[in-house]
């Protein structure tokens, strides 16, 4: 899936590793996210729209899963 | 995080009770390897190695457990990083996917090795039967467990 993570990451000036810590998950995760490896959970994607101040579709492409 | 500093707490006291049980298994395989030496020499000993392989790499693995727990519970930035490594999703999924492809993985190798062994030995093939039969009814019983669960 498709996410704005590493761009909204990079306009805050955020690593990988201070997203992930204030996400509660390993930095592993927030790679597999941009790199489309791994669809984040309903709570995951809360958490990260919620601390960049959007909404999960704000953040998350869900275009190809509409087209199912 | 509480619940989870209570939680080490708990699984500290386990790791210390499993690393007496290892030493205390050992030791007593040891002495009944050494008791009865002399009558059943090869077997035992082979037993006995085994035995010790199996109680030592437990031990090592829980005196590692202790001494992660016992960091984690002095710093906090490190119990942090325990609970996140333990409660993150993505390695969830992983354990979830290794465990259901192993299943389908180690069925199918069973199957084959039951297959094969029916042109070598009766015994072979009535055992790997067995266990064929046993494993594909714990599987059953367990997505059986979890469709009414969840």
């Amino acid at each position: 899936m498709k996410t704005r993570i590493q761009e909204l990451r990079k306009q805050h000036k955020l690593s990988q590793e201070e997203l992930a810590l204030e996400v509660g998950v390993t930095r592993q995760t927030i790679t597999s996210l941009e790199r489309e490896k791994y669809v984040a959970s309903l709570v995951l994607a809360h958490k990260i729209a919620k601390y960049f101040g959007l909404t999960i579709e704000e953040v998350f492409d869900f275009s190809e899963e509409e087209e199912l | 995080m509480e619940e989870f500093k209570d939680g080490l707490k708990r699984r500290m006291k386990i790791h210390i009770a499993l690393v007496v049980v290892f030493a205390i298994v050992m030791a007593v395989s040891t002495w009944l390897c050494f008791g009865l030496e002399r009558e059943f020499s090869s077997v035992t000993n082979t037993m006995l190695g085994f035995q010790t392989g199996l109680c030592t790499s437990w031990m090592v693995m829980m005196l590692i457990g202790i001494r992660k727990i016992a960091q984690a519970m002095k710093d906090e930035k490190k119990c942090k990083m325990m609970y996140i490594e333990e409660h993150d999703e993505r390695q969830k999924m992983i354990q979830l996917k290794t465990g259901r492809t192993a299943v389908v993985i180690g069925l199918c190798a069973m199957i084959l090795a039951v297959y094969v062994s029916g042109f070598f030995s009766e015994i072979v093939f009535t055992t790997l039967i067995i266990v064929l039969v046993c494993f594909s009814l714990l599987v059953a019983g367990v997505k059986i467990y979890y469709n009414k669960t969840m």
